[in-house]
């Protein structure tokens, strides 16, 4: 009866963590205001192919210089956060205002360059649960 | 009389059951995590499973999910939701429309002899019809609509404008934009440079802009700091006339 219970739940838990890139994308879409935490789930997903949780995500991608700073995780994603995740994970090298000043206004003019981002875009603009799930999905959705 | 209300009963239920006795969803195969939802919860995707008209797929990061529909194949790409609308195919018509809500989706639709096919793909912006070709498609509401076709020839239709895309060119439109882009914008983007005055790219120029009153002296121009560095440059030019 143990062993029936605990195949059970292992199929259970199996079949969650399968398909959790999907729901996680499914709630994120439903957001009319994404979060810096929906970011670095997508990112951490798209990147290293899974997640923890913010708490140790977040420093992580700090530690390898990839997040700008720490974050509340609830705070409204911007294009600007976005697009410095994107620059310095794709490590882009042609564009040389980033490369001598960084930061998150010239991140955006290299990942327009680069195609992630729409021609108009701007660093402050924040960013809806759809709008990420589209910039995620140009950046690094492909299989 | 019994034996005549029977067999009326029968034909009728033969005639209901006949117009989608040939239509099919399949699943071909899942690579990474994809959903599925006939209307309740989301449920995952698997290879070989059959899907109804009205369901609705979500993929994942790093993901792709091949369906066949009445033979045609589309593969739904990396965080992409679409619904299949409608999947109708008798022996001499296949109608499928596929809504694409975000993300990006392949078409190949096959031209099948004395069947009168029709294949929609549509978005919030506007409709793509494809016969007999290949298109990828996406959707967002950042770039908009957008439509390649590597070869073949496909039509959009938007608020009545109405568009031929053919190999090679491509469609483009946002929502609330009044017309489309120029088709043949993704082939200039893939051969032709942007230049501005004195051959400084856009980079080139922004940075002189705001920096170049430090770098020249007041009887040159940022153009000659450029023009001072030595260096040998190759030009490839790929010229296709069509």
């Amino acid at each position: 009866m143990r062993i029936i219970s605990i195949t059970i739940v292992c199929l259970f838990v199996a079949t969650a963590g399968f398909s959790q890139s999907a729901i996680v994308a499914v709630n994120i879409s439903q957001k009319t205001q994404a979060t810096v935490e929906d970011a670095v789930k997508l990112f951490m997903f798209s990147t290293v192919g899974s997640i923890t949780v913010y708490e140790k995500d977040a420093p992580m991608l700090l530690e390898k210089g990839i997040l700008p700073r720490l974050y509340d995780p609830n705070t409204p994603v911007t294009m600007g956060i976005v697009a410095y995740m994107m620059a310095k994970q794709a490590n882009i090298k042609h564009s040389l205002m980033f490369n001598i000043f960084g930061g998150q206004r010239y991140a955006v003019f290299a990942c327009i360059a680069a195609g992630y981002l729409p021609s108009k875009a701007g660093e402050h603009y924040k960013l809806s649960g759809v709008e990420l799930i589209e910039i995620m999905g140009r950046f690094g959705g492909e299989e | 009389m019994k034996l005549f209300n029977t067999l009326l009963v029968v034909t009728v239920a033969l005639v209901f059951t006949a117009s989608s006795a040939f239509a099919a969803i399949t699943v071909v195969s899942v690579k990474g995590d994809a959903l599925y939802s006939d209307g309740g919860a989301y449920k995952p995707l698997k290879k070989g499973q059959q899907l109804k008209e009205g369901t609705r797929i979500q993929t994942g990061t790093k993901s792709q999910a091949v369906l066949d529909i009445d033979g045609h194949m589309v593969t739904i790409k990396a965080l992409t939701l679409i619904k299949v609308y409608k999947n109708i195919a008798t022996q001499d018509a296949s109608t499928n429309s596929i809504g694409l809500k975000y993300g990006s989706i392949n078409a190949k639709v096959k031209k099948l002899p004395k069947v009168k096919t029709s294949f929609l793909i549509t978005t919030p912006v506007a409709t793509s019809s494809v016969r007999g070709t290949e298109q990828n498609t996406s959707n967002g509401p950042l770039f908009g609509m957008q439509v390649f076709v590597p070869e073949g020839q496909l039509n959009v239709m938007s608020n009545g404008e109405n568009r031929n895309v053919r190999g090679g060119l491509g469609y483009n439109k946002k929502e609330g934009d009044p017309r489309s882009d120029n088709v043949s914008n993704p082939m200039q983007n893939n051969f032709i440079g942007r230049l501005n005055p004195n051959n400084l790219t856009d980079e080139e120029r922004d940075i002189l802009n705001q920096y170049g009153d430090q770098l020249v002296d007041s009887t040159q121009t940022p153009a000659d700091i450029l023009d001072n560095t030595e260096g040998n440059a190759t030009v490839d030019v790929n010229l296709i006339w069509q």
